[in-house]
């Protein structure tokens, strides 16, 4: 589904990605973990396409019509309509657009991009409604601003909702457990579990080991200055736990 | 003929008609627009804002309605109703009884009683003052003697009746009884893309312990020039909620007063404007601080795009020996394009040590990260950035009370945008 090879990007001129490969197939889910600075949470904006980074080498091959193509010219908003999903970190806050108007807009958005018809207010009301479900979330949260005066807890919520309700075939999720106590990171991680099928992918950004207690990884991916620079099963995340970034990387 | 010139073959039109119209007072305006003109740009409060398009165009009054309304009219006042109001509809200034739909029994509507409300303070421009009392025939006062539970729309609506450029001058006086609530909306619309100018005066009394919320929307002609006076004199422990909306109009200029006559009143004054290609809107406001104890804030957001401009200039006065005044301003301007222009004046005149007066003023634009997290979502950055800059604005909307009037007016604010900024895509390609 998405093999990224050799690429190097930078931002305002400081290389962050020297080389870095990767390749995610449907029904995986990968986690890439680091230590800070490593360039995680770049890769995850590299792959969405965020205009404050450049790709100066390499590829981002990503199916679109069961062909291998190459994403790095495409606008964010076009790569999201083939389905690329990122959950970030630190979601945006846009208040005065209800959040049901906002999930509306961007699943109609898809649709017409698939050449069908958009969904009235009511259809789209009864779709998202099941969605609902997933991450139990209150009705009254659909009418407020999107993330606007939210906990940290309720803004990864409404990520993983965002998810749930667009069905995207590649999620990053940028460190979906930071901020979130016990009780919210279940949740989180059980919505995502829920989500999670054998035609999409997961790739999981994330400092600890705890988030894949919940979500378990096919695949770890240890990210250090710009590069992978191991990859192994979930043993490897035990092992980092148990000795620490320095250690493994001395 | 300029606007002032043409009020003596107005006078002798309008006389063969049955309005009971004060001739006297007339007269005297007039003579007060001769000896001391128009304002121009040297006046401070003018600087910004220029009348020379009264100059430019010859600007009719209308000296009484047709017998027969032209074809276009009827259609042009119930698309402008909303629905889940009471509507009293005003045509070229006049009272159209037949036209409106509402409740009698809840509202007392007369005419020409001439109600002085008492104003201490500021007043704004007299000569815009005496320019709707030369040329308005019809005043009418409304008194609320009951909670209305639906809101009250007063629709002004201009109309050329084929007969080239007008100039209406609506006026209407509304007092609100003591603990009684009322909603109320000033629509001011007009056939569109008319050369008109709208010149109305619409005054509130809101006595002890009642609460009124207001809605000055103004989505005129795209041609059109507004100019209107609200003034507000509110009682102890009353509660004024002021929404001034900006969303079409060659050229608007408000001039707001409201007047805290008694102690523990409460008070939001509130402004968004969607201004584009060379629109001009300018907000004057006075809030004047005569009792103690009273809160007032002030919020007002314009979104601007191509090369339009916005002025807004907020007088805060607080007057000696009053004490646990708590006052707010903040003025906020989201710009969309590199040409547009913002004049942003606070003025606090503050006489008195017992005060909490804030104020402030921003300017910027949309941020990358913003739009990205919208196209992250598959949204266009075009659609992302008209999503962001509705969001702007409508935090004002959700503020109102009504829901049937936060619902309408994010409706209208959302159209207007993407009708507007669909256009000037269309133009770019």
């Amino acid at each position: 589904m998405l093999e990224i090879k050799d690429l190097k990007a930078e931002v305002d001129g400081k290389e962050i990605l020297k080389g870095l490969n990767l390749k995610v197939n449907a029904g995986e889910v990968h986690a890439i973990m680091g230590p800070n600075g490593s360039g995680k949470s770049s890769l995850s904006k590299v792959i969405a396409g965020h205009p404050s980074y450049s790709v100066t080498g390499g590829q981002m091959l990503y199916d679109i019509n069961f062909e291998p193509k190459d994403i790095s010219e495409m606008d964010p908003d076009e790569r999201a309509k083939e389905g690329i999903f990122l959950a970030f970190q630190y979601p945006v806050e846009v208040p005065g657009v209800s959040n049901f108007n906002f999930l509306m807009t961007s699943f109609n958005s898809i649709l017409e991009h698939q050449g069908s018809e958009p969904l009235t207010e009511d259809e789209f009301r009864n779709y998202l409604n099941k969605k609902m479900n997933i991450i139990s979330l209150r009705p009254d949260f659909l009418e407020r601003g999107v993330n606007s005066g939210f906990s940290g807890g309720e803004k990864k919520k409404n990520e993983i909702l965002q998810m749930a309700v667009l069905a995207p075939r590649l999620s990053i999720l940028d460190e979906t457990d930071s901020g979130l106590d016990i009780d919210a990171l279940k949740v989180v991680s059980e919505g995502v579990n829920k989500i999670k099928s054998k035609n999409n992918a997961i790739v999981l950004i994330t400092h600890y080991q705890r988030l894949l207690d919940y979500i378990k990884p096919d695949f770890i991916h240890v990210l250090y200055q710009g590069r992978i620079v191991k990859t192994g099963g979930p043993e490897l995340a035990l092992e980092l736990e148990k000795n620490g970034y320095d250690g493994f990387l001395q | 003929m300029n606007i002032i010139n043409s009020f003596d073959s107005f006078a002798n039109e309008a006389q063969k008609f049955p309005h009971a119209a004060d001739w006297t007072s007339k007269q005297r305006s007039k003579d007060l627009l001769v000896q001391k003109g128009l304002p121009t740009r040297k006046e401070e409060s003018w600087r910004n804002t220029s009348l020379k398009f009264l100059s430019e165009t010859d600007f009719k009054p209308v000296s009484h309605m047709p017998t027969q309304l032209p074809d276009g009219v009827l259609s042009l006042i119930s698309s402008k109703m909303i629905d889940g109001c009471h509507t009293l509809v005003f045509l070229n200034g006049f009272y159209m009884s037949g036209l409106s739909r509402f409740d009698v029994t809840t509202t007392f509507v007369s005419e020409n009683t001439n109600r002085v409300l008492v104003f201490q303070g500021d007043l704004g421009s007299e000569a815009i003052h005496s320019l709707n009392e030369l040329y308005n025939l019809n005043p009418i006062d409304l008194t609320i003697k009951a909670d209305l539970t639906q809101p009250l729309q007063i629709l002004n609506v201009t109309h050329t009746m084929n007969a080239g450029a007008v100039v209406t001058s609506p006026r209407v006086n509304v007092t609100l009884k003591s603990n009684k609530e009322a909603k109320i909306v000033l629509t001011h619309a007009g056939e569109n893309q008319a050369r008109y100018f709208s010149n109305g005066k619409f005054t509130f009394a809101v006595e002890k312990d009642a609460r009124l919320e207001i809605v000055n929307d103004t989505n005129q002609s795209a041609n059109s020039y507004h100019l209107d006076f609200v003034g507000i004199a509110a009682e102890t422990a009353s509660t004024v909620r002021y929404f001034e909306l900006n969303l079409n109009a060659q050229l608007t200029r408000h001039e707001f007063v409201l007047e805290l006559n008694g102690e523990n009143i409460q008070s939001e004054v509130l402004g968004a404007s969607y201004l584009k290609h060379n629109q001009h809107c300018d907000s004057q406001t006075y809030i004047n601080h005569h009792k103690g104890s009273c809160r007032s804030e002030q919020v007002y957001k314009a979104l601007l795009d191509d090369e339009s401009r916005s002025v807004f200039s907020g007088t805060v006065f607080i007057a000696e020996g009053i004490a646990k005044t708590d006052s707010a301003q903040l003025n906020q301007n989201l710009l969309l394009s590199e040409k547009v222009e913002v004049n942003s004046k606070p003025i606090l005149r503050i006489f008195s040590d017992d005060v909490k007066a804030a104020h402030g003023s921003t300017m910027g634009k949309i941020q990358e990260d913003e739009i990205f997290y919208l196209q992250s979502r598959s949204i266009s950055r075009e659609k992302a950035i008209e999503l962001l800059g509705q969001g702007f604005l409508n935090e004002i909307v959700l503020r109102m009370n009504s829901e049937v009037l936060k619902k309408h007016f994010s409706k209208e604010l959302l159209n207007e945008l993407s009708i507007s900024r669909k256009s000037q895509l269309k133009v770019v390609k």
